[in-house]
């Protein structure tokens, strides 16, 4: 069995307000508990704040998270900073990266975490952080049950998307990532081929991706034909802009997305998918 | 940090960002939190033409810097903004804001943003003139890394705004008190509750009954809660900040995004 859950579905920037309510404005990070009680988490957006207060008041003792980090942009990690799991001793986050020459992860994390941007560093926070960088295709066992593999996928600066396995069930998760015009990645398509739950970036119109074909952004009909292709249980609508409102996005971009695959959902935050 | 939700959007949940227009038509903004995104938006929107602003910024904390690469007047050719700062040894203000703006955080580099970004770092007790009418003074408040104060005054109308700043247990810092005596809006630092003070004497926040002190001792005419944390509910805001504030000060009013306050 994995449990998803959604609390930050945002690209961009975080976009509080009236008009987000429903949807919510914080930025990208997903919760993903296996059957075996791993706490998996994607990208550390804005959401991971109110995450992190749930899971230290869930367990009072050590806490073991991995948190897997699809690209070091500031909407998929500016939340790590007050991310309560960080503050407790012996806790452990295990944050999984992509490799890059000369540039660990680690300081990229930490380069926010410091004089002048914030009150206090890296350095000074109270539980185990590992980073651990990983290369396209890699993978790697969380727990003893659950699979992770990375492939690397289209966006400016690169991106990695990820699958998640345990026991039959499949997570994929695909945000900020864009398909040549007329065509579909074939990383893509190979790696979320035949899972669940498949969340991948919809934050384009078709306009948006006439204008911007190389910022490294699906469409949502992309979104909802990529989750069609790769013959998903569900395509997850994610990354919307700041700038969509809640009507638009449920109005406009997930009917639009049903219409071509009727197993297209919008992600809002506090959506709960269970699988298995 | 910005804090979406139901339960802030009487509030707010922006990081800070405050809009000020002077009579003659000056733009000053100050800090660049994401509350700048929207006002961006707003500002490009109003006018087609050269847009000039000042930023002012208090200090490079990301709740009050985070905003600026999706600031929508720094993408137009000819606009200019003069961003202003504590100049402080060994630390380019140009460079703590660029550093936010480039690769692996960003997909694009503070050298591609087409408007003229002009960095200004001033000294506390400093003083320049926005346009040709505006006086704006600078002055040290107490916060971890430091932090600047500043006074905007226009024809005998001042506004001070003292986000982040702290006050010695039972007393307030004079620097405040000087830059802020007799002001017509004084925004005031408004984090903290008696007992986060308490546990915190040090971070560099005031209670919220501290600034409507403050507010007092100075003679404001108004004085706006600022910088609400972000646990924070609207029910919260309104029903026991605020309440007690005003128990202090009748002119105590609590900040929230959209208020507008007009100084004649």
């Amino acid at each position: 069995m994995i449990k998803v859950r959604f609390w930050g579905v945002r690209g961009g920037m975080p976009a509080p307000g009236p008009d987000t309510v429903k949807v919510g404005g914080n930025t990208s990070c997903v919760e993903v508990r296996t059957g075996d009680n791993q706490i998996i988490i994607l990208d550390a957006g804005t959401g991971i704040r109110p995450l992190g207060g749930k899971i230290v008041q869930e367990f009072s003792g050590r806490i073991v998270a991995t948190l897997l980090i699809s690209h070091t942009h500031w909407d998929h990690i500016q939340g790590f900073p007050f991310f309560a799991m960080n503050y407790r001793r012996h806790n452990r986050v295990v944050i999984v990266g992509q490799k890059k020459l000369g540039q660990r992860l680690e300081s990229v994390m930490a380069g926010q975490i410091s004089n002048p941007y914030l009150p206090f560093n890296y350095g000074e926070l109270e539980a185990d952080l590992i980073t651990k960088e990983v290369r396209d295709k890699e993978t790697f066992v969380i727990g003893e049950h659950t699979l992770v593999t990375a492939r690397s996928g289209f966006h400016p600066g690169g991106v990695f998307i990820y699958r998640i396995e345990h026991h039959g069930n499949s997570v994929v998760y695909a945000s900020d990532v864009g398909h040549p015009i007329g065509n579909f990645d074939e990383r893509v398509l190979e790696l979320a081929h035949n899972c669940d739950v498949l969340i991948h970036d919809a934050q384009f119109s078709d306009k948006d991706k006439m204008l911007h074909p190389d910022w490294g952004h699906s469409t949502w009909k992309e979104a909802a034909q990529v989750g069609k292709e790769a013959n998903a249980g569900a395509v997850v609508l994610f990354h919307h802009s700041p700038w969509a409102a809640d009507d638009f996005l449920f109005d406009v971009v997930e009917r639009q997305a049903q219409e071509i695959n009727l197993n297209a959902v919008l992600g809002y935050e506090g959506m709960e998918i269970t699988v298995g | 940090m910005p804090s979406p939700g139901i339960n802030t959007v009487r509030a707010g949940g922006n990081t800070p960002c405050v809009e000020v227009r002077t009579g003659d038509e000056q733009l000053i903004i100050l800090d660049a939190g994401t509350g700048i995104r929207q006002l961006g938006d707003t500002v490009m929107q109003q006018s087609s033409g050269r847009i000039v602003a000042t930023l002012l910024i208090s200090h490079t904390h990301w709740d009050h810097i985070q905003g600026l690469p999706f600031f929508g007047v720094t993408r137009r050719r000819h606009n200019r903004v003069v961003i202003i700062g504590e100049k402080k040894v060994g630390q380019r203000l140009e460079k703590v804001l660029a550093g936010q703006v480039s690769e692996p955080y960003l997909p694009f580099g503070y050298g591609e943003l087409e408007a003229d970004l002009i960095a200004k770092e001033i000294h506390d007790n400093e003083m320049l003139i926005v346009g040709e009418n505006t006086l704006v003074t600078a002055r040290n408040g107490y916060h971890p890394g430091g932090v600047l104060i500043y006074r905007i005054e226009y024809h005998g109308r001042s506004i001070v705004y003292a986000t982040d700043v702290g006050h010695p247990i039972g007393s307030f810092d004079e620097r405040v008190l000087e830059l802020a005596h007799n002001c017509d809006v004084l925004i005031h630092d408004a984090q903290f509750s008696d007992r986060e003070k308490m546990l915190h004497p040090d971070w560099g926040h005031s209670t919220w009954k501290e600034a409507a002190q403050v507010g007092k001792e100075v003679g404001a005419g108004t004085l706006v809660l600022f910088h609400h944390s972000t646990w924070a509910t609207d029910e919260f805001l309104f029903n026991v900040v605020e309440k007690e504030a005003q128990e202090v000060n009748p002119n105590a009013v609590l900040g929230y995004e959209g208020l507008e306050i007009v100084v004649n």
